[in-house]
């Protein structure tokens, strides 16, 4: 062994708290770069199996999708792999600047002494990433087996909401991935050592034997402002000289701290808007069951009038979802009710007079026109409840009934307004090529009298429900007692009326049919969100731990380093307590200044993801202070329990043998 | 034959006001075989100049000449080369690497060039220094004096052009400070090994052939003790 790798080897070994944790960061790290790398295999070997190579024709967005997060993933990882790992070699060299003096000036040259701190990383990077990649792997496998459990829930709610799709991970080996983690691992590695290496051998001779230009605790003396003399005690003054003469080894500490605080917090605040999601997603009402049907359909801008035109291949009539709605009704089905919908077909043609000036400033309308053109909700109900509303709301049966709501999401907030005037008494309803009839109103619900069932969550402008058309879709709702049975019930009544091959692809036959539980798309949804939760959770605690090996290194280090000033000021008096006071002040400013950077940029980044989510759906503001609270309580308690173990190590010290020792 | 051949040596640490001349334009020779004293109150600049002509520091203006070979025109890397070939050093608290046994703190500079020393070379050193018993002691197992002994072998081993020692005995006992003087003493006049020694201490500076005094970064005083 050359005398350099010799040299690092005793280094390691006379450190061996501070090799333990490193080592501890370098198989975190490793076994993060690990997981992701293993996890972008599975995923692509899903994907491949689901849509076969190239990912068929949105081959990129899959692929983007699953690269771009495992980048992003891998950047955080290696950036703090480097912030930790290269502080824990500033240290050790720091540590050995008298040590390399020596060496230098028996004629060790540059080279070798970039040499020795390079072996101390291939040395601890030689146990830590086989341990790293093997922990990675294992954690890949937990991983997916997890996903798994909640996969299969997810595969047999979408094979009832849509089609035959089955998600699954598998584990997959690949070879290539785990040469390329360590690659990437190892060069983290040595990248992390030769920076502080490379400082360090600048270092003159002189300078090195005089312990000056790398001493990780500087002797400078920090200035102090008059307000801190006047009204602190000396504890406290020496504890805020400390960590100004200390800047430079906690600097990566709060780093790290600080990227755990603002990881942590981003996590809380997306967690919480998920859930938000999930309650918008999810349907309110009375109903549990909804049988659903759904023309194919084709779209294309009509040459002529250059709008958006619409073609159904099989539309439903009234007359035959009447009679579907029937036969569904021989079971036990109670709330029965059946919707039409069609969002597509029709625009409404209104006169400007008719229309409310806050719909047009809410849709955008700058210009003033004489009629505006509306895309339409057109909905039919069951005969039954269309009677029952009719009635309840005193309008002639039989004619068509205005919905008056209009509802939008106003960067967050749910907004209703009415569209149209009151006086409106017939609206004329037109197609994408031009032809039109006009339409009677027989009256007029306002947004608190209309139905459940027939409140869209993104509504178009103009709702109208008439008595009978021929729609693209069709749903009937109900709540069954015995919710198996009416399941299977309609299935096969569904199959009966719209028989499908088997094994046919989605809207292959020209429609698809749909037999599922009204919270089936908010379990959907739970379900993927609890799914990024376990992985981005884990995630990010791992991180964090990685900072953790960090925070404790550098405390322990800082400490250590000043055990002869701890016993200077102990031989002249200092009790143990006013040690212990300062120590603790000392870990306050620490912990302090971690939460004063992460924090803020932390809110940043929740008020960040709550403008862009609330853009997109209406809920409310998210601020995960549970969260906030208990990064800043971690944060303390880890910081301070660093110092106090410390410390209560150097307390056993004898005062004066330290002195000496120290000194020579 | 001239060993060390030292020119208008001159450093200013600082700039400006704060400028402080450590050593100003001195010039002597040493020939081969000589041993030399250099003595001067604490800040006179004799460790400056000892830095210096060691190769671990570099002066403002002049030139250092060792066995003819201009040093300061060697980069940092071939002048660390040339040290751990051609100077052997000894400061006054032994820095050895407490990780290395004494042995292996004596091949150090071999070490560090990849190639083993000679066996009889360190076995002949260990028996002059006295440590063959202790040869695979750590430093923090050995007394100040044998420290500082492992040094001296340290900076013997490579039959060096000459020995810079920097107060060898300023930390050391009276009986120490004798072995370690006689030590030096035997080197120079069984191997004929040139040796320069920085001191204060005016009763081990006698046991030189010449003293040169340093007052001020000037020579203010080189006289030949014996002939």
């Amino acid at each position: 062994m050359s005398i350099t790798a010799f040299l690092a080897f005793s280094q390691l070994r006379k450190n061996r708290t501070r090799s333990i944790t490193t080592i501890v960061a370098i198989i975190l790290s490793t076994s993060l770069l690990t997981a992701v790398c293993s996890f972008v295999v599975s995923g692509n070997t899903m994907l491949v199996e689901l849509l076969g190579e190239q990912y068929g024709e949105y081959g990129g967005v899959y692929f983007s999708m699953l690269l771009i997060p495992a980048i992003i993933l891998a950047t955080l990882i290696i950036a703090m792999s480097i912030i930790v790992i290269s502080n824990v070699f500033r240290i050790s060299a720091g540590e050995r600047i008298a040590q390399f003096g020596t060496l230098k000036c028996v004629g060790a040259t540059k080279k070798q002494i970039i040499e020795t701190v390079m072996y101390e990383s291939l040395l601890l990077s030689l146990i830590g990433i086989p341990c790293g990649i093997l922990l990675g792997i294992f954690l890949t496998y937990l991983g997916i087996g997890i996903a798994n459990v909640f996969l299969d829930e997810w595969n047999s709610l979408v094979r009832t909401m849509v089609s035959e799709i089955t998600l699954s991970l598998r584990f997959v080996l690949l070879w290539k991935a785990v040469l390329a983690t360590v690659a990437v691992s190892e060069v983290t590695v040595l990248l992390s050592a030769y920076l502080p290496a490379r400082k360090t051998a600048k270092i003159s001779a002189m300078d090195c034997i005089r312990r000056v230009g790398m001493v990780t605790v500087s002797n400078e003396y920090a200035g102090r402002g008059k307000l801190l003399n006047k009204h602190f005690d000396i504890e406290t003054l020496l504890a805020f000289q400390n960590v100004k003469r200390n800047r430079r080894n906690t600097k990566a500490s709060v780093t790290s701290l600080s990227i755990s605080i603002i990881l942590f917090i981003s996590l809380g605040c997306m967690s919480g808007l998920a859930k938000g999601a999930e309650d918008y997603i999810s349907l309110d009402m009375k109903q549990t069951v909804i049988v659903d049907y759904s023309s194919y359909c084709e779209r294309r801008d009509n040459p002529t009038t250059g709008r958006r035109e619409v073609w159904y291949s099989n539309p439903m009539d009234t007359e035959l979802a009447e009679e579907i709605g029937k036969k569904l009704q021989e079971y036990d089905a109670t709330e029965f009710v059946g919707v039409g919908f069609d969002g597509e077909m029709y625009y409404a043609v209104v006169p400007a007079s008719y229309v409310s000036e806050e719909l047009l400033s809410v849709l955008g309308y700058e210009e003033e026109q004489e009629r505006y053109d509306f895309s339409v909700d057109m909905m039919v109900l069951d005969s039954v409840s269309y009677e029952e509303l009719c009635e309840s709301a005193g309008i002639e049966v039989g004619t068509a009934i205005l919905l008056n709501y209009y509802q939008y999401n106003d960067n967050g907030t749910l907004k209703n307004i009415v569209p149209l005037s009151e006086s409106i008494q017939s609206i004329t309803l037109e197609k994408a090529d031009g032809t039109g009839e006009e339409i009677k109103i027989g009256g007029m619900l306002s947004f608190d009298e209309i139905p459940q069932e027939l409140v869209t969550k993104v509504p178009n402008p103009i709702s109208i429900l008439v008595p009978d058309a021929t729609l693209r879709g069709y749903s009937w709702y109900s709540a069954p007692s015995d919710l198996e049975g009416y399941m299977e019930y309609a299935e096969m009544v569904m199959d009966e009326y719209f028989p499908e091959e088997e094994n046919a692809s989605y809207m292959e036959s020209g429609f698809s049919t749909r037999v599922f539980q009204v919270d089936d798309f908010a379990k959907i949804m739970n379900i993927a969100v609890i799914i990024a939760s376990i992985f981005l959770y884990s995630f990010v605690i791992l991180l964090a731990l990685i900072g953790i090996t960090n925070v404790i290194t550098t405390m322990t280090t800082s400490v250590q380093m000043r055990s002869r000033e701890f016993a200077v000021l102990q031989s002249v008096g200092m009790t143990s307590e006013a040690i212990r006071k300062m120590l603790n002040i000392e870990s306050m400013i620490c912990a302090g200044k971690a939460i004063l950077y992460g924090l803020p940029i932390g809110l940043i980044i929740i008020v960040l993801l709550n403008a862009t989510i609330r853009k997109m759906f209406p809920m409310e503001y998210c601020m995960p202070w549970e969260f906030i609270l208990l990064s800043i309580i971690a944060v303390f308690l880890l910081i301070w329990s660093t110092i106090r173990i410390t410390a209560r190590k150097l307390r056993s010290q004898n005062v004066i043998e330290t002195i000496r020792t120290e000194s020579a | 034959m001239t060993v060390l051949e030292v020119k208008e040596l001159t450093k200013i640490y600082g700039q400006g006001e704060n400028a402080v001349v450590a050593l100003d334009h001195v010039s002597f020779r040493v020939e081969k075989g000589e041993f030399v004293a250099i003595v001067g109150a604490s800040g006179s600049g004799k460790s400056t100049l000892m830095n210096l002509v060691g190769g671990i520091d570099r002066p403002t203006s002049g030139s250092v000449k060792i066995d003819g070979k201009e040093i300061f025109q060697l980069n940092e890397s071939e002048l660390a080369i040339f040290r751990r070939r051609n100077i052997g050093m000894i400061y006054q608290f032994y820095n050895l690497i407490p990780n290395l046994t004494a042995e292996e703190n004596i091949m150090l500079p071999c070490l560090l060039d990849h190639r083993k020393a000679d066996n009889d070379k360190l076995s002949n050193i260990l028996n002059m220094i006295g440590l063959s018993e202790r040869r695979k002691h750590l430093p923090s197992e050995l007394s100040g004096g044998q420290q500082q002994r492992v040094s001296v072998g340290r900076a013997l081993i490579n039959d060096p052009a000459f020995i810079l020692a920097d107060e060898p005995t300023g930390n050391l006992d009276s009986k120490s400070s004798r072995e370690i003087i006689d030590l030096l003493s035997l080197a120079n006049k069984r191997e004929n090994q040139t040796l320069i020694m920085i001191t204060h201490d005016e009763k081990i500076a006698l046991q030189a052939d010449r003293i040169i005094t340093i007052s001020d970064g000037k020579i203010v005083r080189d006289e030949v003790m014996k002939v």
